[in-house]
Order: C-alpha cells, then sequence, then structure tokens
C-alpha cells in the first residue's frame, strides 16, 4: 500500500468524500461531526491537532493504513509509538481467555491493575466501563444467540485478548477477537444513531446492549482505533488520558482510526 | 466486578430496596408489587458500576414500576448519574434524587474522592437553576492528612453536565 492521503478539514459543511483510508487533520471537531466524517465522508482516520499527543496520533494513522499487520499484530506499540525495548519497560498487562470463560476473571484483573497506576484515578470507572464493554463485544460473537447473557450457548469456540499498557500520558485498553467479524458500518451507525436519537431512543429490545456499548465506550475515550483481519481477528483499542482531571479530559477532542484489510 | 444484591425492606407503604454490585447481563432486579408501594426508595450507594446491557435491564424493570409508585433515588454513584443525564427515562418522570455523589480530584497528589451531596443542602435546584452550597476547602475533604494543607481538591465535573438532571 502507498503512503496515505492526508485532508486538511476546516469546515465539516465543506468536506467532501474521500477515497478509503484517507487520513483527516482537523481541530476542536464535536464528537458527532468526527463519525459523520467516517460514516458520510469515508475517512477512516480523523486526527484532531488539539487532540492528545497529535504527533504520535499522525503517526498511527499512518501505520494503520499502510501496515494493518503491525497494528494488529503490536495495537500497544503501535498506539504508543514505542520500540520493543521502550514498551518492555512500562507497566502492561496481557491476559488471554477463551470466549467461554467468566469475564469478571479479566475485569478484577484490570482492576487490580488500575490500583498499581498513578494519575488514572479520575478514568478508573471509565476504563473499568470499557474494558467490560470491550471484551463482551468480543466474547459474544462466539455466542448465539449473539450476546453474554444466561443459557447463551457457545457455537464458536475462540479467544478473546485482553491487553493495557500506559506511557505516563495515555491509558491504552483494547482487545483482540480471533473471529475478525467486526462491521465498521454497524458500529459507527450505532454510534451515529445515539448521537441522533439519544442512548434510551437507540435501545431495541431483545439485542443485547442494543449497541449503545460502542457509543459508551467512544464518548468516554479520547481515541478509538480499530482493525480487522476478515474472518480472522479484531481488535479495538481506547486511549484514555492520564495525569489530567476528567473535566479537562473531558474536553478533549476526539480522534478514530480504522482500518481493515 | 461484584455479584449484583438487593436488599428489600418494606415500611408500610414505602419500600426500601438497597443495591449493590455490578448492574449487567446477569442482574436480576427484585419483582416488586408496586401496586402495593406508594413510594419506593432505591439505595445505590454500593452499585459498583453498569454497562450497556445493565443499562436496557434497567429500563425495563424501572419503567412499568414508575408508572405505578413513585420513586426515591437516595446515594446515587457517579456510575448512575452518568446515565441520568445520558438515558432519557433512565430516571424516571415520577422520581426524585435525594443525594448523589460528586467526584473531587487534586492534580497534585493524584487522589480522588467523592462527596454525598444531598439535595436541598450541599446542592439546591429551582426553577432550572442549580446553586452549589458546599466549600471544598472547609469540609477538608483529602484523606491525606499530612498533605491536606498543599491539597488543591477540585470538583472534577463539567457542572453543566453532571447536573443535568435536576433542572429537569
Amino acid at each position: 500500500m502507498g503512503a496515505a492521503r492526508i485532508l486538511e478539514i476546516t469546515s465539516i459543511d465543506d468536506v467532501v468524500s474521500t477515497e478509503k483510508g484517507t487520513i483527516g487533520v482537523g481541530s476542536s471537531l464535536e464528537p458527532a461531526d468526527v463519525i459523520r466524517l467516517t460514516t458520510e465522508h469515508n475517512f477512516h482516520h480523523v486526527v484532531q491537532k488539539d487532540g492528545i499527543s497529535f504527533d504520535t496520533e499522525m503517526a498511527v494513522a499512518r501505520t494503520m493504513s499502510t501496515n494493518l499487520n503491525a497494528f494488529l499484530d503490536h495495537p500497544l506499540q503501535t498506539i504508543l509509538g514505542l520500540s520493543d525495548v521502550d514498551a518492555g519497560h512500562l507497566p502492561s498487562l496481557v491476559i488471554k481467555a477463551a470466549v467461554d470463560e467468566r469475564k469478571s476473571n479479566t475485569i478484577e484483573q484490570f482492576d487490580n491493575y488500575l490500583k498499581g497506576l498513578s494519575g488514572v484515578r479520575p478514568i478508573i470507572d471509565e476504563a473499568m466501563m470499557i474494558a467490560d464493554e470491550l471484551y463482551t463485544n468480543g466474547a459474544k460473537l462466539g455466542f448465539d444467540p449473539a450476546r453474554l447473557s444466561k443459557g447463551a450457548k457457545l457455537v464458536r469456540p475462540g479467544t478473546v485478548e485482553f491487553f493495557a499498557r500506559t506511557d505516563g500520558l495515555r491509558l491504552v485498553l483494547g482487545v483482540r477477537d480471533s473471529y475478525g467479524l467486526l462491521k465498521f458500518e454497524q458500529v459507527l451507525s450505532r454510534i451515529a444513531n445515539c448521537f441522533a436519537n439519544g442512548m434510551a431512543g437507540s435501545i431495541k429490545q431483545g439485542e443485547g446492549g442494543a449497541g449503545i456499548g460502542s457509543f459508551m465506550v467512544f464518548n468516554a475515550c479520547v481515541s478509538y482505533y480499530a482493525g480487522v483481519e476478515r474472518g480472522k481477528r479484531s481488535v479495538v483499542c481506547v486511549a484514555l488520558p492520564v495525569g489530567i482531571s476528567r473535566r479537562e479530559g473531558n474536553a478533549l477532542p476526539k480522534n478514530i482510526h480504522l482500518a481493515s484489510d | 466486578m461484584s455479584e449484583f444484591k438487593a436488599h428489600e425492606t418494606p415500611e408500610g407503604e414505602k419500600l426500601r430496596l438497597a443495591f449493590e454490585g455490578t448492574i449487567d447481563e446477569d442482574v436480576v432486579f427484585p419483582p416488586v408489587d408496586a401496586s402495593k408501594f406508594k413510594t419506593i426508595v432505591l439505595d445505590l450507594k454500593n452499585v459498583k458500576s453498569i454497562n450497556s446491557v445493565g443499562i436496557r435491564e434497567w429500563l425495563n424493570w424501572i419503567r412499568p414500576l414508575a408508572e405505578k409508585s413513585d420513586f426515591v433515588l437516595e446515594n446515587c454513584p457517579k456510575a448512575v448519574v452518568f446515565q441520568f443525564n445520558m438515558v432519557e427515562g433512565f430516571l424516571p418522570a415520577r422520581s426524585t434524587v435525594s443525594s448523589f455523589y460528586v467526584p473531587f480530584y487534586c492534580e497534585k497528589c493524584d487522589k480522588e474522592d467523592s462527596v454525598l451531596f444531598n439535595v436541598g443542602k450541599e446542592i439546591k435546584a429551582a426553577a432550572g437553576k442549580v446553586e452549589i452550597a458546599f466549600d471544598v476547602k472547609a469540609a477538608a475533604i483529602c484523606e491525606d492528612k499530612a498533605n491536606a494543607a498543599s491539597c488543591e481538591m477540585e470538583m472534577d465535573v463539567t457542572e453543566a453536565k453532571y447536573f443535568q438532571f435536576l433542572k429537569r
């Protein structure tokens, strides 16, 4: 693949549709507009100049556009912009589990991991919620009906790998599943629907979390990353700000990165 | 994660329900005969978290009950307050919030604490306006007494968003 095209976004209303993989660069774009850029204008990356770690985020966009496997193999290092040596020095957590193992085992280990970090107090609730949603979304793919509920039957054995690492500025957490069934259009339309109609309006009976989980995850993070190798694996990660208050973190504009084979 | 539990205490026409644990896909809310109780008081102090499936389960449980009984929600943790503001109907129309937690954070000592705001005392809401009557300095909420003098605890929420539910 060649170098990714970069487009400066000055106003959402002036944007025209782009070719797949284009990196949009803007400032102070609203979360709903970030999603609109992906759903209506085909952007797969939106990076904000006044967002968190702009240079690293641009590097992530380039890597995901040109070398998807680098992201799928090493999402934490790709997102945090780390060498193997640097990565080894940072506190990290990796838990691989079969999809029918208890979610609480992983969530409890993540809770303990967070307790050992500094600067994460304001984001602990959000991080725990995101871990729960990402893990549930990955694991439910093995079940019929496709949700983790009492009595759901395991029909597609597989694995969910949960991971987290912080560089002191960002906490990155994510999940890799062994299915590769993630559909960006579906996830993005659910998030867009929540922005348009509210969460309650988006809830439909009998559809698990009814897609509001994806909205909750996007709403809580400062950067959202998703990559898919179809039929083989999906990786979904987010970044949360470390060392600043919740109020400051909530004011940061959001980035998004999507890539598939 | 902790298993969801509900503790019921009938008090005449009032039913007190104390919830604890995680509200998720495994939650089983207690069946309540709303015709027996004029008011249902929910104590949510020990609710640890709520996920997207839990939100749907909550709505399915509370909607029909709230058509017959008045709800009073007390000791609401921030995970629940977030839902008040984000999910229409999470806080039913015939309900009031008597108290809820507000997070405070000090960047200097990386400490967070939650303070219980009683509606009408630490915070007042009337005619679509919210007035905070809480002095963080005077309250000296920092747990680290050795560093309390230099601690700069601040309310760690965007007030316009976090207190939105009080304006309805």
